[in-house]
């Protein structure tokens, strides 16, 4: 009978995580800002929302299904009497080996989905694929307390970044000094900027338009001054962009 | 007369004979209280830095504080907060309930748990003294190179912040390896490993982490000292030297240092459970092998804290198992502890409001951070203030949560005295508000792009407003503590009516007077036949109160 009722707890709790999802997926993407991973952006950016949402609605059910099971418990069985005494339940091996096996399975499930995004996220299109064949590099360098970017042809930019619409950037990363962190929300993974070490990205964006982000790594006191503006334009406009713009320093 | 009664000098008589008793003493009980008050103050110090961070943060472009006064503050808030209150105050309850639990008259080694204790207010004054030298660390609590190296952080402040996390650190590794001894060697008759209290196993574990990981710690930040005061290289990519290293091995301790923090609230819960809803602990030998579970695999999820550091992806990988497996013996805790409540005969004391508010606000620390356990969505969380809400609904909805419930349930046995379980119920509501308020909205800022660590941000980012519900909440979190403090200060200031057993325990504590004479039991302790002696002492008709005692 006990195993019973744990049943039946799971079961509501497969329905309120699905509801906590429909309400989740609803108002979440509405929060304002152009500095918000779930808004989107770009190809990227959507696996990792999708990750997310999977995460959510996981995560939900085991916190409507658990949550709500303590404070069920905690309600229900209070004392009502002082010299009540409840049945010496020790254990339930079956449900104990339940309980250690099935978020076992939650968790392998929710590792497979990640380690078949993972490559793309961090490595950008397969080579293979007619998209990466023509990716645009881009080396991003950040110091305190500002970053600048050098595009190809030699050519400079400071804090802000240009980019064309619907291809593949791939950032290589750096620092002159301590390390700083690259992180534009709606356009790909972040990547740590560090002395001595070049580390490589991929973002891309699938709009126009302008994107926020700044240096998530504590590097000192303007820490907070490095910010990071990207205009996602067309590619003639990047073109000509690029044109205009100074002869890299460094 | 046993070696530790021996005084360690001449005592002075008259008038600061108490204080001198208190300075000189090796007594299990004294050293724990001393823990207790120290850190207390030092929760309130870092509390109050906190309140200042929040107040800066309340709105756009606030310049209450500078930057490098805000960063100051946030460095030594994370670094009063995790090695001068969370870390050492376990050793409070594990000092003053570890002997008494175990049936033992004192602690293995007393002038060395003596010792330890006063290199924790010494560490932190060390730590402390860089504001009086041109400030104090700024860099984290993390301390990460090369922000951390001389020619980023000149202040001798950041070389006092590394001399005292070494004091501290020494004393860390001297009261595990006491606590290691006590629970080996000096158990009661009959009291077998699968009898002992989960707040002694949830010590043991903490223990052994302590000992194995703490060296760690003391090697990476010795290496950033060589680096800043000798010139070595370490750190310093010109020369061959990597800033990732210093990762590797900071967060080597750093991790299992989390498990350090709330390993002993486990423990503690797990005695408060039983006892409040009348029944065993749900499971006993299972909670026990995943604290140890926890232990061992606690070593094995550190780079986790460096996904977006460029690790190689099958190294990502890796970290990103075990770290979801951790998961699993940290579950299999919160089932059990549902189990144990699942047709209990609850009793509502503010020491049970307390835990159960620890198991609801544990919950949602665990499965944020499973979020974070995940390559793709991390890459967009690292870093953010969801890392923030994560780190408090452990370390507060967590550790604290089961800091408070152990001192509700305990205070009758450290002082003799109650506190008012009305003004422990306001405690209870504001504090679980309060909290709520401020550490929630922080996923949403998370979400929202904020970065952590930033002293002020822009009114186009759109943070304000839930930076300003979280300002709110924090002042209601100081309403909640000061309620505390002024229900301790009454408590402390009444009659010493605290009988024996007043919670109807299981564990041997409550098998002496509260507080215990100074050898801790004045009577025999009978042979240990379960995990619940008292209980089975208790229905065998063994008087343990003393004769006509009124339960509270």
């Amino acid at each position: 009978m006990k195993l019973g009722r744990a049943i039946a707890v799971g079961k509501v709790a497969v329905a309120l995580g699905a509801a906590a999802l429909a309400l989740a997926a609803g108002p979440l993407p509405v929060i304002a800002g152009n500095t918000n991973f779930l808004t989107g952006g770009g190809p990227p950016t959507d696996s990792i929302d999708m990750l997310f949402y999977v995460f959510l609605a996981c995560s939900s059910a085991v916190l409507l299904g658990v949550g709500g099971a303590i404070l069920y418990a905690a309600v229900r069985f209070r004392r009502r009497d002082p010299d009540e005494m409840p049945r010496q339940v020790h254990g339930n091996n079956r449900l104990e080996l339940a309980w250690t096996l099935g978020p076992l399975a939650l968790l392998a499930a929710l590792f497979v989905l990640n380690v078949v995004t993972v490559g793309y996220l961090r490595n950008g299109p397969s080579a293979a694929s007619p998209a990466a064949r023509q990716e645009i590099h881009i080396k991003v360098i950040g110091r305190q307390f500002y970053w600048t970017f050098d595009y190809p042809g030699g050519k400079s930019s400071l804090r802000t970044l240009e980019i064309p619409v619907n291809i593949p950037i791939e950032l290589t990363t750096s620092s002159l000094d301590v390390i700083h962190g690259f992180w534009v929300p709606n356009l790909g993974a972040k990547i740590d900027a560090l002395p001595g070490i070049v580390n490589h990205a991929f973002i891309e964006a699938n709009r126009e338009g302008t994107f926020g982000g700044q240096c998530y790594e504590f590097c000192g006191v303007g820490h907070d001054q490095m910010l990071i503006t990207v205009k996602v334009v067309s590619m003639s406009q990047y073109q000509s962009y690029l044109q205009h713009l100074p002869k890299s320093s460094t | 007369m046993a070696a530790a009664d021996l005084p360690l000098s001449r005592p002075l008589s008259g008038r600061y004979q108490g204080v001198w008793d208190w300075i000189t003493t090796t007594d299990h009980k004294r050293i724990g209280l001393l823990y207790l008050y120290t850190t207390f103050v030092f929760f309130l110090i870092g509390g109050l830095m906190a309140l200042l961070i929040r107040t800066q943060l309340a709105q756009p472009n606030n310049d209450l504080l500078t930057a490098s006064q805000y960063n100051q503050l946030f460095t030594m808030h994370g670094t009063t907060m995790i090695f001068l209150f969370v870390v050492p105050v376990w050793s409070a309850f594990g000092n003053y309930m570890l002997p008494l639990m175990l049936g033992a008259k004192d602690m293995a080694f007393p002038r060395i748990n003596a010792f330890a204790y006063w290199l924790i207010p010494l560490g932190g004054l060390v730590m402390y003294s860089g504001f009086f030298f041109g400030g104090s660390a700024a860099d984290g609590w993390t301390g990460y190179v090369p922000l951390a190296e001389k020619l980023y952080s000149p202040q001798v402040g950041q070389d006092l912040w590394i001399l005292g996390l070494h004091i501290v650190g020494i004393a860390s590794v001297m009261g595990a390896v006491n606590f290691l001894v006590t629970i080996h060697r000096m158990r009661a008759p009959g009291m077998t490993w699968f009898r002992l209290p989960l707040f002694v196993w949830s010590m043991e574990v903490t223990s052994a982490l302590v000992l194995l990981a703490s060296p760690f710690l003391a090697a990476a930040l010795a290496m950033v000292l060589l680096d800043r005061q000798l010139g070595t290289n370490f750190f310093n990519p010109a020369h061959g030297g990597n800033v990732i290293l210093y990762q590797l091995i900071f967060w080597f301790y750093s991790h299992p240092a989390v498990y350090i923090m709330v390993l002993p609230g486990f423990g503690v819960i797990s005695e408060i459970l039983p006892v409040f809803t009348r029944k065993p602990i749900f499971g006993y030998r299972a909670m026990a092998m995943s604290m140890a579970a926890i232990g061992v695999l606690g070593f094995m999820v550190f780079a986790h804290h460096m996904f977006t550091v460029g690790l190689p992806l099958p190294v990502q990988i890796f970290f990103m198992a075990a770290t979801m497996v951790i998961a699993v013996p940290t579950g299999v805790k919160i089932f059990n502890w549902l189990g144990t409540l699942w047709g209990g005969s609850i009793r509502y004391t503010s020491a049970m409001l307390f835990a159960v508010g620890f198991l609801l606000m544990f919950l949602i620390g665990g499965l944020d951070g499973v979020f974070l356990s995940s390559l793709g969505i991390d890459y967009e969380l690292n870093g953010s203030y969801w890392v923030v809400a994560h780190i408090h609904y452990v370390l507060v909805g967590g550790s604290l949560f089961a800091l408070f419930a152990g001192l509700y349930y305990w205070w009758p046995k450290m002082f003799g005295r109650y506190l008012n379980e009305r003004l422990g119920k306001w405690h209870f509501w504001l504090l679980l508000i309060g909290f709520n308020l401020t550490f929630m909205p922080m996923h949403f800022l998370g979400i929202m792009g904020m970065p952590r660590r930033i002293a002020t941000y822009s009114a186009a980012s759109g943070w304000g407003p839930l930076n300003l519900l979280e300002t709110i909440g924090s002042y209601l979190i100081a309403v909640a503590v000061l309620v505390f403090v002024y229900n301790a200060a009454i408590s402390l200031h009444g009659a010493k009516t605290a009988i024996n057993d007043p919670w109807e325990g299981n564990s041997l504590e409550w098998y002496t007077t509260s507080p215990p004479p100074p050898h801790n039991f004045d009577r025999d302790i009978p042979l240990v036949e379960s995990n619940r002696p008292l209980r089975d002492w208790r229905l065998a008709g063994r008087q343990i109160n003393p004769p006509g005692a009124v339960l509270p």
